[in-house]
């Protein structure tokens, strides 16, 4: 890392480095964003915007790759406040239509779907270029999807594919959301009723068999012995006592933990789909 | 995370009621036949659990 850094400072024969001139800043900045060191990359930018006037597109740009640095750093909130500072004070420039974009994007990253959402409808009577507004529409159909919104993302991207430039990406998307509506759903309800009725069914109807069958046979064990506690001692039974609290324990425990494991098992095989869009899809937003 | 620790951990975190439900879940979860759906700790050959919060009825579907 260290020798490309250096690499940055090629002075031609007989000349002195100048390490703080302007362009050497820009260079080592740019070099920091190159090897991913983007929290210095951002200081470095910012360094070089102080070191006099330029132009308000120079600028633009400039606070454009502190907002990437931020970004790519994950500090969303930083990254958001320079792009909207590129909206407000720099409005001309090119950066400033890309800025909208980010803004919204980085909403999207950092899990806040609804204000991404809103975002998106508010900045596309502002962008001019169609493939910069495919661009926010593309991301707007990525907030539905990880919302886990499968049906509305469906509806959504097939009016984007029939009023828009036709796109690979939307196409991909649309399929993956077609892909969430047909997810297998258990109904957590269903699972409670039937570990209510037999002990251990909700856990099998989740897909946890052996969970299921031990439970079957860990409560029939312990209301065998508390019956057999009763029946041969009466009402004061202390076997039959204590056999019936802990196997009314575990019945009750058991109806939870199904409903617990057939909502584990939805939001396994929804994550699971949202993984896979990450990875194929995810690439394409930048 | 074993049995032990998990309930007490549900207890803290969730109360009495919800504390004893998971930890009366996690009990008869805690046996050798469905060690395939929990990877194992190679330091304390114990199953790993799901957090603790998935387990929690209380919470909001995100």
């Amino acid at each position: 890392m260290t020798a490309s850094l250096l690499g940055t400072f090629r002075p031609a024969a007989g000349q002195e480095i100048v390490y703080f001139s302007p362009e050497n800043i820009l260079r080592f900045a740019d070099a920091l964003f190159q090897e991913k060191d983007y929290g210095r990359a951002a200081a470095e930018y910012r360094r070089y915007l102080m070191t006099g006037d330029m132009p308000s597109t120079t600028a633009a740009s400039i606070y454009f790759k502190i907002g990437l640095c931020y970004r790519l750093a994950q500090d969303y909130p930083k990254s958001i406040s320079v792009f909207q500072t590129i909206i407000e004070k720099h409005s001309q420039s090119e950066a400033a239509e890309d800025s909208f974009y980010q803004v919204a994007y980085n909403h999207f990253l950092w899990g806040r779907y609804e204000d991404s959402l809103s975002l998106v409808d508010s900045f596309l009577p502002r962008i001019g270029p169609p493939e910069k507004k495919l661009k926010l529409l593309q991301l707007k159909g990525m907030n539905f999807l990880y919302q886990k919104k499968w049906q509305q993302a469906d509806a959504y991207l097939r009016i984007l594919s029939e009023t828009a430039v036709p796109d690979p990406l939307t196409a991909t998307m649309k399929t993956f959301a077609e892909q969430g509506q047909r997810l297998p759903h258990k109904s957590p309800f269903l699972a409670g009723v039937l570990s209510g009725l037999i002990p251990g069914m909700g856990k099998i109807y989740a897909g946890r068999t052996s969970d299921g069958l031990f439970s079957l046979f860990t409560i029939a064990l312990t209301g065998w012995q508390a019956y057999e506690g009763f029946h041969k001692d009466g009402i004061r039974s202390m076997k039959g006592w204590i056999y019936g609290s802990l196997g009314a324990f575990f019945y009750v425990g058991n109806i939870y933990g199904s409903i617990a494991a057939v909502r584990i098992f939805n939001e396994q095989s929804e994550n699971q789909l949202l993984q896979r869009i990450g990875m194929t899809v995810n690439v394409y937003f930048q | 995370m074993s049995c032990s620790h998990f309930g007490m951990e549900a207890i803290q975190e969730y109360g009495i009621l919800h504390g004893l439900l998971m930890a009366s879940d996690r009990l008869q979860r805690c046996n050798g036949l469905s060690r395939k759906f929990y990877p194992e700790d190679p330091k304390t050959t114990l199953a790993i659990d799901f957090p603790l919060e998935a387990y929690y009825l209380g919470r909001v579907k995100k």
